[in-house]
C-alpha cells in the first residue's frame, strides 16, 4: 500500500468526515437557536391564538370578532422580531392584520405549502425571501380549524442555514489540523508495514538472495526464494549444457 | 501449511489492514469530536443556555403583566387566586420553562409551579404596581434545547466516527482485493511454476504495487530463458553439422539434462484486469440511504392514528414489492441489453427518489418508493445477469452488499439531520444519477454471477435476519424510539453497520441460520426485557451480517436479495396487522411482539432446516 498513499488516504477520509461533522453540528446548532427562537414567539403565538379561540367559543363568525384587530397590535409589540401579525380564514384570505392593506388580500403560497404540509394541524413555519412566518390553526369548541394566525417575522428572527457553519470550522480549525497531522502519521505508519514484504520480495529478486526471505512464511516469500533457487539452478544447468555442447561442436 | 490456509492467511492480512485502516479512523474521528464539544464549541452552546434564558425572560414579562392588571383590579397579590393552575398551564404549553412562582417584595415565594421547582437559576422579572416593585416572577429555563443539542452532537460524533471507519475500511479491502490480493495471488502461482522448472512468459503485473516484482521477477528469469535460447540455437547448430549422426546420442544427453525444465507453454491470457466493483456498490448505497427515513416520512404524511401504522407498512412493504419486482425483470432480461437495462433502471430509481423531494401525498410516496426500490434492484442485476461477462468478482460479493446496507443507512440519515429528510432524499436521486451517468460513461462489467442456490436454510435465514431488522431499525427505531432524532438514528444506523461488517471483518464462519437466530433473539429481547437499545442495534446487525457473511459470493445473488426483500414485506405486513384488525388479540400484542413472533417461527424453521 505504501507510506504516502495510506497517509493520503487516511488524512483524506478523518479530514472530509471531520468537515462534515462541523456542517452537520453547525445544523444542528442553528435548530436549536431555532428552536429557542420559536419557544419565545410559540409563546406569544399561543397566548394569542387562545385569547382568540375563546372569542370563537362564544358562537361568533372568525371573520365577525371585533376583539382580534386591538389584539393583533398589542401582539406585535410583543417582540421586536415581530414584523406583523395576521389572522386568515382556510381559504386563504386575511381577515385580520396589523398592515390594513393585506386585508382581504390572498395568503402567500409559501403558507398553504407550509400548512398543507404539517396537515393544517399544528403550527407550521414558512421561509420566504426576506421573512420567516409562524403560524397556528384557530379551532372552535368543536375542533374545526376556522383559520390561522400567523406571525410574520424579521429574516434574521431564527437563524439562517449555515450561519453558525463559518464560527464552528473556525473554532474546529486547530483540532482539525492536529487530527489530520496525527492521520496522515498513523496512516504512513500502517500503510507502510502493511506491504514491506512485497519490497523484501522485490530486493531479494534483485539480489537473487533467496536466504532473505526465509523464515518470511508467506505464499509470496516462499514462491519467490523457491523461484530464485530454481532460477539459478537452472541457470547453471543451462550454461553446462551449452558448455557440453560446444564441446561437441568443437569436436565436430 | 496447505494452499486453501495460505489463501485464507493472505486475506486474512488485507482484512486486518482494513480493521486497522477503519479503526484508526474511527478513533481519530471520535477524538476529534469529543474534543471539539469540549474544547471548541463552547461558545455556541453557551449561546444557547443565554437563549433559554431569553425565553424565560419573555414568559416572565407576560406573567408579570398579567399580574399586573389583577393588581390594577385591586387584587393584593398574595390574595389572588387560581394562580397556581395559571402558572401549571404555561409551565405545561412551554417545554422550555421548568419552574415557574411568584414571589413578594421579600422574595418568599408565594406561588408555584412545581411547588418543589428549582429556583436558584431562575430569571426574575419585576411585577410592579403603580411606581412600587411588589414581588418578581420566577422562572427557571429547561435546558431541555440545550441539552437536546448536546446529545446530538454526541451523537453525530459517534455516527461520523463509525462512517469513517467503515468507509476507509471498505475502500482499503476492495482496493486491496484488486491491487494486491488478486495480482499476488497470480504472481505466487508464477513463481510456484519457476519453482517447478516452468519458466514461461508470465503475464505482467498491471501497474501496481506489484510493478517492482513483476520487473525484479523479469530480470530473474530473462536471462535463463534468453541462455536458453541460444543452448536451443547452438544445439540446431550442432545437430546440423553432425551429418553423419557420430553425436547425436551425445547431443540428445546433454539435451534431455534439460528435460525438467519448461521454457515455452503458451500461457492462456484473459482479459480480466479492469473492472468496476464500485457502481453496484455506490448505487446500493444510495438505495439503502433512504431507507430509515420512509416509515417516519409515510408516517408524516397521515393523520396519526391506527391508519399511520399502515401507512409505514404500504411504504416499506411498496420499497419491497418493488425491489422483488425489479429482480424478477432481470430474470427475465437475463443479462440481455444490460447497460441499456442499468442505465434506463438507474435512472428511474434516481428520479423517483429526487421526486419525494417535493411529494406531500401518501398515495405517490408509496408509488414512488415501489419504483425506487424496482429500479436499483433491477440495475445491479441486468448486469450480473449477463452470462457473456467474464470479468467478475464474486469473491467479496457479501462484502458489497453488506457495505451498501451499513453505510447507506448513515449515511441518509445524516444528510436528513443537516439538510432535511426532502433533501436527502434528493440527495441520493442525484448520487443515482450519477451512477447512472457512470455506467452509461463505462463498463459496467464486474458485477457478481447470478446463478446462484441457496438451501432452504439459508433463504430462510435471509428472510428472518431481513425482517429483524426491518421491524427494529426501520419501523420501531425510526418511527417511535427516534422519530425527530436524525442524530441518534445515525448513531443506531452506525452500530447496525459496524456490527453487520464484524463477520467479514473478524473472518467469522459462522452457518447463516445462527445469524438469524441471533437477530431474532434480540428483537424478541427488546420486546419482552428492558435491554439497552445500542446492544439491540449491535446483535441484530450482527445477526444480518452472520447470515449474509456466511453466504459469501452468493450474497448478492438473486435469492439472497430476494429472500432479504421478502423479509422486509413480511415486517411491513406483520407491523400492519395490528391496525387492520382492532380489537384482536394481535391489536393487543402489538407490531413489534408480532415481527419478533414472526421472525422466531422462520428462524426456527431455518435452523430445523440447517440441521437436516
Amino acid at each position: 500500500m505504501g507510506s504516502t498513499r495510506g497517509a493520503s488516504l487516511l488524512a483524506g477520509v478523518v479530514l472530509a468526515a471531520l468537515i462534515a461533522l462541523v456542517l452537520t453540528s453547525a445544523r444542528t446548532v442553528e435548530d436549536g437557536e431555532i428552536a429557542l427562537a420559536e419557544a419565545k414567539l410559540d409563546f406569544i403565538l399561543l397566548e394569542t391564538e387562545g385569547t382568540i379561540e375563546r372569542n370563537l367559543g362564544l358562537g361568533l363568525p372568525l371573520d365577525e370578532l371585533q376583539q382580534v384587530e386591538p389584539l393583533l397590535e398589542r401582539t406585535v409589540g410583543r417582540a421586536p422580531e415581530i414584523l406583523e401579525v395576521d389572522v386568515f380564514s382556510t381559504a386563504g384570505v386575511t381577515l385580520f392584520s396589523t398592515d390594513r392593506g393585506a386585508v382581504g388580500e390572498a395568503v402567500p403560497l409559501a403558507w398553504i405549502a407550509a400548512i398543507t404540509e404539517e396537515q393544517g394541524l399544528t403550527r407550521w413555519r414558512a421561509r420566504e425571501r426576506e421573512t420567516t412566518t409562524l403560524g397556528v390553526p384557530l379551532l372552535n369548541d368543536f375542533g374545526r380549524t376556522e383559520g390561522f394566525i400567523a406571525l410574520i417575522l424579521t429574516g434574521n428572527a431564527l437563524a439562517v442555514p449555515l450561519s453558525r457553519v463559518p464560527e464552528l470550522l473556525l473554532a474546529a480549525a486547530p483540532v482539525l489540523a492536529g487530527v489530520v497531522t496525527l492521520a496522515a502519521l498513523l496512516g504512513a505508519l500502517i500503510g507502510g508495514r502493511a506491504d514491506r514484504r512485497l519490497a523484501v520480495a522485490a530486493e531479494a529478486l534483485r539480489t537473487r538472495e533467496a536466504e532473505r526471505l526465509d523464515g518470511d512464511g508467506t505464499a509470496l516469500g516462499e514462491a519467490v526464494a523457491a523461484a530464485i533457487r530454481r532460477s539459478t539452478r537452472a541457470g547453471e544447468e543451462v550454461d553446462a549444457a551449452a558448455l557440453e555442447m560446444r564441446r561437441i561442436d568443437a569436436e565436430i | 501449511m496447505p494452499r486453501s490456509e495460505r489463501r485464507a492467511a493472505q486475506f486474512g492480512r488485507s482484512d486486518r489492514i482494513a480493521v486497522s485502516f477503519g479503526f484508526a479512523a474511527a478513533a481519530l474521528v471520535l477524538a476529534a469530536a469529543v474534543l471539539l464539544e469540549a474544547f471548541r464549541f463552547g461558545p455556541a452552546l453557551v449561546r444557547l443556555d443565554a437563549g433559554a434564558r431569553g425565553v424565560a425572560a419573555a414568559v416572565g414579562r407576560a406573567v408579570a403583566n398579567d399580574i399586573e392588571r389583577a393588581l390594577a383590579l385591586g387584587i393584593p397579590l398574595d390574595g389572588m387566586v387560581g394562580v397556581v393552575p395559571y402558572l401549571d398551564a404555561i409551565r405545561t404549553a412551554n417545554p422550555s420553562v421548568s419552574a415557574l412562582a411568584v414571589a413578594d417584595r421579600a422574595n418568599a415565594v408565594l406561588f408555584a409551579s412545581p411547588p418543589d421547582g428549582v429556583l436558584s437559576a431562575a430569571v426574575a422579572t419585576a411585577v410592579v404596581a403603580g411606581e412600587t416593585t411588589v414581588g418578581a416572577v420566577l422562572v427557571t429555563p429547561a435546558d431541555a434545547i440545550a441539552e437536546r443539542v448536546r446529545s446530538h452532537l454526541r451523537a453525530l460524533g459517534g455516527a461520523f466516527a463509525i462512517l469513517a471507519g467503515l468507509a476507509i475500511g471498505v475502500v482499503v479491502r476492495l482496493w486491496r482485493l484488486e491491487r494486491i490480493d488478486l495480482p499476488e495471488a497470480r504472481f505466487v502461482a508464477g513463481g510456484r511454476a519457476v519453482a517447478r522448472g516452468v519458466f514461461a512468459d508470465f503475464s505482467v503485473p498491471r501497474p501496481g504495487p506489484f510493478t517492482p516484482l513483476g520487473i525484479a521477477a523479469a530480470r530473474l528469469t530473462g536471462p535463463v530463458r534468453r541462455a536458453h535460447r541460444r543452448f536451443l540455437a547452438l544445439t540446431d547448430e550442432v545437430t546440423a553439422l553432425d551429418v553423419a549422426g557420430r553425436y547425436r546420442g551425445r547431443i540428445a544427453a546433454v539435451h534431455a539434462s534439460l528435460g525438467e525444465f519448461v521454457f515455452e507453454r503458451p500461457i492462456r491470457r484473459r482479459a480480466l484486469e479492469r473492472v468496476l466493483l464500485w457502481w453496484p456498490l455506490l448505487a446500493l448505497t444510495a438505495g439503502e440511504a433512504t431507507r430509515l427515513l420512509a416509515a417516519s416520512f409515510a408516517a408524516d404524511r397521515v393523520v396519526s392514528g391506527p391508519v399511520t401504522a399502515a401507512a409505514v407498512s404500504a411504504s416499506i412493504g411498496a420499497g419491497a414489492l418493488g425491489g422483488l419486482a425489479g429482480l424478477g425483470l432481470a430474470v427475465l432480461l437475463a443479462g440481455r441489453m444490460a447497460k441499456l437495462a442499468a442505465f434506463v433502471a438507474l435512472l428511474v430509481a434516481a428520479a423517483a427518489n429526487a421526486a419525494v423531494f417535493t411529494t406531500r401525498d401518501i398515495n405517490h410516496f408509496v408509488a414512488l418508493q415501489a419504483v425506487a426500490g424496482a429500479g436499483v434492484w433491477l440495475a445491479v442485476f441486468a448486469v450480473a445477469g449477463d452470462v457473456r461477462l467474464g470479468r467478475r468478482r464474486p469473491f467479496l460479493a457479501a462484502l458489497l452488499l453488506l457495505a451498501a446496507l451499513a453505510i447507506g443507512p448513515v449515511l441518509g440519515v445524516i444528510a436528513a439531520e443537516a439538510a432535511g429528510r426532502r433533501a436527502a432524499y434528493l440527495i441520493a436521486g442525484v448520487t443515482m444519477g450519477g451512477v447512472a451517468l457512470l455506467v452509461l460513461a463505462t463498463s459496467p462489467g464486474g458485477a457478481p454471477r447470478l446463478r446462484t442456490r441457496l438451501t432452504p436454510g439459508e433463504t430462510l435465514a435471509l428472510a428472518t435476519a431481513g425482517l429483524a431488522l426491518t421491524a427494529w431499525a426501520d419501523i420501531h427505531l425510526s418511527v417511535i424510539v427516534l422519530r425527530e432524532d436524525y442524530a441518534g438514528l445515525a448513531l443506531h444506523a452506525g452500530l447496525i453497520g459496524a456490527a453487520m461488517l464484524m463477520p467479514a471483518a473478524l473472518g467469522m464462519t459462522s452457518r447463516a441460520p445462527l445469524g438469524a437466530a441471533l437477530a431474532t433473539a434480540a428483537l424478541a429481547a427488546s420486546a419482552l426485557i428492558a435491554i439497552p437499545f445500542a446492544l439491540v442495534s449491535l446483535a441484530i446487525g450482527l445477526g444480518l451480517g452472520t447470515a449474509v457473511h456466511a453466504l459469501g459470493a452468493r450474497g448478492l445473488s438473486v435469492p439472497a436479495i430476494a429472500a432479504l426483500l421478502f423479509g422486509t414485506f413480511a415486517a411491513a405486513a406483520v407491523t400492519a396487522i395490528p391496525s387492520l384488525l382492532p380489537d384482536t388479540a394481535a391489536a393487543r400484542i402489538g407490531g413489534r411482539e408480532l415481527a419478533a413472533l414472526a421472525a422466531a417461527g422462520l428462524a426456527f424453521f431455518a435452523l430445523i432446516t440447517a440441521r437436516r
